[in-house]
């Protein structure tokens, strides 16, 4: 068996203004896995999914990432670059003046060449079928509309693993069925943070809870 | 909050490439500001309405600006001619005025309305966003570009969220009054806005950390250079040139 892409081992993380969030963390995330993160508000799921990238750093334990074990900063260039990350509010991914530009902004830092990128960009709008929104003004669209171009620049780097940060929190029927659909489709290891039990059924999650600080198999 | 750029039917001017816009403003200004004698600025006044008709700006809108400057310019003319002290003055209706004051008053109104005139015609048929890509291109500082793109990004953001705290604040009774306790309210609504900014700035740092940035950025769009772009070269800046062998 090939080894795990996330792998963390006694895990403890805590905020300098409060008591610990996360203990003794022990976690497996696999190639081609769909894992359900759920929880009560503040129980630390956003944070443990900032550690996987290494937006925070545990006060104790190990992180092991497509089968190295990651430390510094540095480290975890290389995991962010393979590791596609969905924040909550799409106004903090969406940077950019235009679709088209965030969308190839990832895809740039990965170092290809300015036309794969822009085949890329391409392709990816297409794929959920965004072509006609290359050229719109980010801040101008809808929250829906937002949400999904966050995806689509994620998608763009072609990531190995996807953490998705309440991926349907806020949409509309329609946009939440487009999402689920969408990611019915890929192949890629999920880790998804959701209240929305409907939602995790539909992509057959494995459920993990934290509670108290620490993660259990549900 | 952002000004809507104008939408209007495309004529010769929307078609430039904004780096020629950008670089022709910038020599036209610079001109028009060196120039001392009026019958040069005469004809930068001339040129900028030129191009201002080659632009086709929507009326309504150029009206305004050169309202608020001339009304500006008016008040200047009441203080200047009675204030400078010069060697002539012309004797009228008992007052002294001043020719050098006159003279300066003129110079200010001819320079003031060519520039604005020149910077609409280049730059308000350019949308803001391909302005800042353009000064990219122009090897402007990729700090200060980006500062301005993602001010333009941001801006209603803030002030989307300015809205939905006053908005908080309205639905529970809060009017401006001049007492203590509406100062304290707006400094808490500054104070929360502040907070607010700081904190998606990081938010927004993590999410392009995320997706690899570590310092770099990149272009997506090239402009080039087209025939129309060349000919516009060709014309304007040899008759700028052959004005300033006048000067």
């Amino acid at each position: 068996m090939s080894p795990p892409l996330f792998e963390l081992r006694a895990l403890h993380y805590a905020y300098a203004t409060q008591s610990t969030v996360l203990q003794d963390i022990n976690f497996e995330l696999r190639a081609g896995e769909r894992v359900g993160l759920v929880g009560n508000n503040g129980s630390g799921k956003t944070t443990l999914l900032q550690i996987f990238v290494g937006l925070l750093t545990p006060q104790r334990g190990e992180i092991l990432a497509f089968g190295k074990p990651r430390v510094k900063e540095a480290d975890f260039w290389e995991v962010r670059l393979k590791t596609g990350f969905l924040f909550q509010d799409p106004d903090d991914q969406l940077f950019c003046p235009t679709v088209a530009e965030d969308v190839a902004f990832g895809v740039f830092n990965q170092g290809k060449p300015r036309a794969e990128v822009l085949r890329i960009v391409e392709e990816t709008l297409a794929l959920l079928g965004l072509s006609a929104y290359a050229e719109r003004v980010t801040h101008k669209l809808s929250f829906g509309e937002k949400r999904l171009v966050a995806l689509a620049t994620i998608l763009a780097m072609q990531p190995e693993v996807l953490l998705l940060d309440e991926p349907t929190t806020g949409l509309d029927e329609q946009v939440c069925a487009r999402i689920t659909h969408i990611l019915q489709q890929l192949p890629q290891a999920m880790l998804i943070v959701s209240h929305d039990k409907e939602f995790l059924q539909q992509l057959q999650v494995q459920s993990w809870r934290l509670r108290a600080g620490r993660l259990e198999r549900v | 909050m952002l000004p809507e750029s104008p939408t209007i039917a495309p004529a010769l001017f929307q078609q430039l490439d904004p780096r020629v816009k950008l670089v022709s403003a910038l020599f036209f200004s610079v001109w028009v500001v060196v120039q001392h004698r009026l019958f040069l600025l005469g004809i930068g006044l001339g040129i900028a309405i030129l191009l201002t008709l080659l632009a086709r700006l929507p009326p309504r809108l150029l009206f305004t600006r050169l309202l608020s400057l001339n009304l500006f310019l008016g008040l200047l003319g009441l203080f200047l001619p009675f204030t400078t002290p010069s060697e002539h003055y012309l004797q009228f209706a008992g007052l002294n005025i001043s020719l050098k004051g006159l003279y300066l008053w003129a110079e200010f109104s001819l320079k003031a309305n060519s520039v604005l005139l020149g910077l609409n015609a280049f730059l308000a048929t350019t949308d803001i966003i391909v302005l800042g890509h353009a000064l990219e291109h122009l090897h402007v500082p990729v700090k200060l570009t980006r500062l301005l793109l993602l001010t333009l990004r941001y801006i209603n953001v803030l002030h989307a969220s300015y809205q939905q705290l006053s908005r908080a604040m309205q639905v529970r009774g809060f009017r401006l009054h001049s007492d203590r306790h509406s100062y304290r309210s707006i400094g808490n609504l500054l104070g929360m806005l502040l907070v607010r900014s700081f904190c998606r700035a990081q938010q927004i740092e993590a999410a392009m950390r995320c997706r690899g940035y570590r310092g770099h950025f990149y272009l997506l769009h090239h402009f080039t250079l087209s025939f129309r772009d060349k000919v516009f070269i060709a014309i304007f800046y040899p008759n700028l040139l052959l004005l300033m062998g006048i000067a």
